[in-house]
């Protein structure tokens, strides 16, 4: 069995950010997952 | 003995923590919020239990990254000592301070009854005046208090001697590995435990073998200031 939390997440791109993976990746491993006991996985979905 | 306790919102066992620490110490606790982000010089830093910030994303993650935290890592590392509980050690661990994680209970239930506890380590300004390997009745009430850690981090903990209480008899009450129920950080000045040894320490709470806990760290302090 697998339990989890899913995310929607908007984001307003600026010309000086990193990539949205990777900014999305630092937050899961700050704060939205426990790395101890959790994993994650970003999908990134462009605004049509 | 200058003891600091730390309240964010949502935590419920910040006067029960501060009448303890009255108790043993016959000094006043300072209460401070989650919001500073000095904290006052202090002896003793308490994270309380409770639910902070109602336990949204995971028990303890929101209070991690909470301002006062800042403070509190930073005296951490200078070696004041720490003291977590229930939701304070779930706190600890999820801003990196201990090792490992509280899971929900293997039951999937809120839990809140007395356990059996074993004192594993008296080598510590802890838990100095208890007895090596004895056991004591202590309350419990949490939803996520199921230590999980890595095979190598468990090994690292038995083998420094850093499990500090065990439950005991059979009494483990959300499944945590090795019925871990506290365990205290690798520069021994930081201990996290899912029991309430401030809800039995006097009379009318049943026992006072948890006042034990906070008068050894009466003792322990003062030998480190010496």
């Amino acid at each position: 069995m697998r339990q989890g939390k899913v995310f929607d997440i908007t984001m307003k791109l600026n010309d000086d950010m990193d990539e949205p993976e990777s900014v999305l990746a630092d937050m899961a491993e700050r704060l939205l997952a426990n790395m101890v006991i959790e994993d994650y996985r970003v999908e990134v979905i462009a605004d049509s | 003995m200058r003891s600091v306790v730390v309240q964010f919102p949502g935590t419920n066992r910040e006067r029960d923590m501060i009448a303890a620490l009255r108790l043993a110490t016959e000094t006043e606790p300072v209460l401070v919020w989650h919001a500073d982000t000095e904290l006052p010089k202090a002896d003793l830093i308490v994270l309380p239990g409770g639910f902070s910030y109602g336990d949204y994303l995971r028990a303890g993650a929101i209070a991690a990254h909470s301002p006062i935290m800042e403070s509190v890592k930073r005296a951490a590392d200078q070696g004041v000592l720490v003291l977590g509980i229930c939701n304070g050690f779930q706190a600890l661990c999820e801003s990196g301070l201990l090792p490992g994680a509280l899971m929900r209970n293997a039951s999937l239930n809120f839990v809140c009854r007395n356990v059996e506890l074993r004192i594993e380590n008296t080598e510590t300004p802890f838990t100095c005046l208890y007895k090596r390997g004895a056991t004591m009745p202590c309350p419990v009430a949490h939803h996520d208090g199921n230590y999980f850690a890595d095979p190598e981090t468990l090994e690292r903990l038995e083998s420094d001697l850093r499990v500090i209480f065990r439950y005991d008899g059979g009494t483990n009450p959300n499944g945590s590995q090795r019925n871990i129920a506290g365990i205290l950080n690798e520069g021994g000045n930081v201990l996290g435990l899912m029991p309430h040894p401030e809800n039995r320490v006097e009379a009318a709470h049943g026992g006072t073998e948890g006042l034990t806990l906070f008068k050894s760290l009466v003792l322990g302090i003062s030998d480190r200031a010496a």
